[in-house]
């Protein structure tokens, strides 16, 4: 048994690189304005409230939806329709994790085999096995963590590079979470996938994952390395002035958020340069950043170096056609 | 040997076979081994595959033995005549079971397939999300849908095909003694069935993939089947030429024309010395000298009547089944560029 | 036959990689993790503890660095030097010291509270020196990161 290290992806593969990409519907725009970039081999987290776009970004990334505005790139080519180099290289897991019904569990295992070309049948039955999922039993009767596993199964069997989960865990008790979790770390572990998964809720995804992008309203508050953006952070406590927090900490800091309650204020800053001042620093945790940001919309987003899209590739002639129509 | 087929194609992945992808494989398959799309698209629509062949094989069969128990009689009862075609008593049983089987190919089998196979083909998978599933796989949305509606339509051909043609044989040896026999159990032959099933069953297909409900575009598509029905049963009599016969002695008993054998009498009218056509209701009065005052009135000299020969029939059927084909091609463009455009 | 497995607590507040590292150290200091022994792969800490497998290799990253593990391509991530100390064995005199102290300030009446942070004390006034040089490594590295 070996760990797969070399093969987790060099820093300079993106798995994937979104350039201002936007979608409108007819109630309004559900994703505006959003650049991003996710390395290759991160197991990244995708979080914001409902609403926030989470759904119809993934569905850009896997070609289901069309980009009203911009561009994404998936390991450096557009979202094929299924067949194209992106899209034999990226499986999609939806919300609702859809299935059929009256199919076997080894029927569905077949569809998977039938319907891809690359199929890996051994790592697919080993996670439907390790569930104790039997073959011959019907999709439609099985529990919600194991249509989850058999899901995972189909989803892993692609052999994918990029794998992308929409809310894999919303209906799930947290036993079964915690075993589907387990399986999804292992088959990425040994097979260097990138994992790009989504929750409204941080905590399903603060123990697995080391990338965040967070979507608010439609738009990238922050992302990058979790370690990266929890450093950038600087939680400050100290006593209140008339105005409620030293106005010289703002002129110097960016401030994300502060609040006052009693002689006592409290601000959550990304420092530049020391901070100074009779101030108590600590260092915050990733949900109070996440929440900081979540309750300010006017914070300006943070986007880590390693998060930056790289320039923007040629506009491409056809997206703007189809922006017009 | 379909198992040993199912673990080699399982370990295209360049792993060993395993014992349990051939403890996977089902075993004991009959017909030959489908696979890729057309495996799925069977595999999900085999149920309704196998009633639709299920009833083209009971139909087939039926039809079969009435012809045999029709000639049977007809035999028995020494016909035709030598100086008759007249059909013998005993037949009448024949003809309402013809007349019935007409209604069910050309009316009840397309309006079923529409509703039963058509309408949730698309709108299945759209409603329950694994249209996503399936198109996330290493396939696009345009041979999905292509190879969806592919089977179906061959599938609803082959079998109305088999039928139409089964039932054409049971008719043939009586089909054109009788006027009602020829014209009405006859509209529901050759390539009619085929065309009004593909027609609903496209129609079908394009309804749900718009509405993407499976239940309420059942509904629907039983409305689209019954105005297809309603439209063709107005319209395709004005698809033949009428030939216009005239007379010029009279219309007083045994004056009104001979029409051909099994012709379809489409108008008549009285014709009058200037060559106009009065309705031949016109005249109709309560005492014959008042018939006739009238009669003398507008000079009626004679009969004019419209008629299909026989020889229409074929050209009407096949122009109404080419109309009713380019329909289908129609929603078949439109279903494809509906679906790839706006499948999500 | 795995030597060790990680219990990874969500809840405690200390970065997922960094227990593994002081799990890692506390086996080797221990003896329960020995020279040459190969340490869970990244999908069995995966397997067992749901951890992201780029948290285990970011820690045995961290390890390799101190000198006290080698990755063997292919094979897994062994150790290489153990962090046992003879002095601290449970015969040595340094711990049968620590023993009799242990008894006295008890019988003084002091809770375990009250013996915990007096250690704790005296450990940040004496070893001073070496919890700053780790705090310099740990910045060193989060240079290297960014």
């Amino acid at each position: 048994m070996s760990t797969v290290m070399g093969d987790r992806g060099s820093a300079e593969d993106s798995a994937i690189e979104a350039y201002g990409l936007g979608k409108r519907y007819r109630r309004g725009w559900a994703l505006k304005d959003c650049s991003f970039r996710l390395p290759a081999g991160r197991i990244c987290g995708l979080v914001g409230p409902n609403g926030a776009g989470k759904t119809t970004l993934m569905g850009i990334a896997v070609n289901l939806l069309q980009p009203t505005a911009g561009t994404v790139r998936v390991f450096g080519e557009a979202p094929g329709p299924g067949l194209g180099a992106a899209g034999r290289r990226t499986a999609f897991l939806a919300q609702d994790k859809p299935l059929f019904r009256r199919f076997t569990v080894a029927e569905t295992l077949r569809l998977g085999r039938e319907l891809n070309p690359r199929w890996d049948q051994r790592t697919a039955e080993d996670i439907v096995r390790s569930g104790d999922v039997p073959l011959t039993a019907r999709v439609g009767t099985l529990s919600g963590g194991q249509r989850t596993r058999v899901a995972f199964a189909l989803a892993f069997g692609r052999r994918p590079d990029l794998l992308l989960l929409d809310e894999p865990m919303s209906d799930l008790d947290p036993l079964v979470r915690h075993e589907l979790m387990s399986v999804l770390m292992a088959e990425a572990a040994e097979h260097g996938t990138t994992v790009l998964m989504s929750s409204h809720m941080l905590a399903d995804l603060e123990a697995v994952c080391d990338y965040l992008v967070v979507l608010a309203s439609g738009s990238v508050r922050m992302a990058g390395e979790v370690d990266e953006l929890l450093s950038a952070h600087t939680l400050l406590t100290g006593a209140r002035t008339d105005e409620g927090m030293p106005a010289d900490l703002a002129a110097r800091h960016t401030v994300v958020e502060s609040r006052t309650s009693g002689r006592q204020f409290t601000a959550l800053v990304r420092p530049d340069g020391p901070v100074t001042g009779d101030l108590h620093a600590d260092s915050p945790s990733l949900e109070e950043v996440l929440l900081a940001y979540l309750r300010t919309p006017g914070a300006p987003p943070l986007i880590s170096p390693s998060a930056h899209a790289g320039p923007h590739p040629h506009p491409h002639a056809q997206h703007t056609q189809e922006a017009a129509a | 040997m379909s198992t040993a087929a199912t673990s080699a194609s399982g370990s295209a992945s360049g792993s060993a076979p395993s014992p349990a992808a051939a403890s996977a494989a089902p075993s004991g398959r009959r017909g030959p081994r489908l696979s890729g799309l057309t495996w799925l698209v069977w595999r999900q629509h085999r149920a309704a595959f196998w009633t639709g062949i299920a009833v083209t094989v009971v139909g087939i069969g039926y039809f079969l033995q009435q012809r045999a128990s029709m000639l049977a009689l007809l035999d028995e009862t020494g016909w035709p005549g030598p100086k008759t075609l007249e059909l013998p008593a005993g037949f009448e049983i024949y003809n309402s079971r013809l007349a019935d089987a007409s209604s069910i190919l050309g009316a009840l089998l397309p309006v079923l397939v529409g509703v039963f196979l058509g309408a949730p083909l698309i709108a299945n998978d759209l409603e329950h999300g694994t249209g996503k599933l399936v198109t996330s796989q290493t396939v696009s949305r345009g041979s999905w849908l292509a190879r969806k509606l592919g089977i179906a339509v061959l599938m609803a051909a082959l079998c109305t095909t088999a039928l139409s043609a089964a039932y054409g044989w049971w008719l043939g040896p009586v089909g054109k003694l009788d006027k009602t026999l020829y014209w009405v159990a006859g509209s529901a032959t050759g390539p009619i069935p085929v065309a009004l099933t593909l027609l609903t069953l496209v129609g079908g297909v394009a309804i749900g993939t718009v509405l993407r409900r499976t239940l309420l575009s059942m509904v629907v598509t039983f409305g689209f089947a019954v105005a297809v029905q309603l439209v063709w049963s107005e319209f395709w009599m004005s698809l033949g030429n009428p030939v216009t016969i005239r007379t010029h002695n009279g219309v007083g008993d045994g004056a009104f024309p001979e029409l051909p054998r099994a012709a379809y009498d489409l108008d008549q009218s009285h014709l009058t010395a200037s060559g106009d056509l009065i309705g031949y209701g016109t005249c109709a009065k309560p005492t014959e000298q008042a018939t006739q005052t009238c009669l003398d009135k507008h000079d009626v000299v004679g009969w004019s009547v419209d008629y299909l020969p026989t020889s229409e029939l074929p050209g009407m059927l096949w122009t109404g089944a080419a109309i009713m084909l380019a329909l289908t091609a129609g929603l078949t463009v439109f279903v494809l560029w509906w679906g790839r455009k706006r499948l999500y | 036959m795995k030597e060790i497995e990680f219990r990874i607590d969500r809840r405690s507040g200390v970065a997922a990689y960094q227990q593994i590292v002081l799990q890692t150290k506390q086996a080797l200091r221990l003896g329960v993790l020995l020279p040459g022994d190969r340490l869970p792969t990244a999908k069995e800490v995966a397997e067992s503890s749901a951890v992201n497998p780029n948290t285990t290799l970011k820690a045995y990253r961290e390890l390799e660095r101190e000198g006290l593990v080698e990755p063997r391509p292919g094979m897994g991530t062994f150790v290489r030097q153990s962090l046992a100390q003879p002095q601290a064995a449970a015969d040595s005199p340094l711990r049968g010291e620590l023993a009799a102290w242990m008894d006295k300030a008890r019988e003084a009446g002091l809770e375990p509270d009250d013996v915990t942070a007096l250690v704790a004390s005296l450990l940040q006034e004496r070893y001073a020196g070496h919890g700053a040089s780790a705090a310099r490594s740990h910045s060193r590295e989060s240079e290297e990161r960014t």
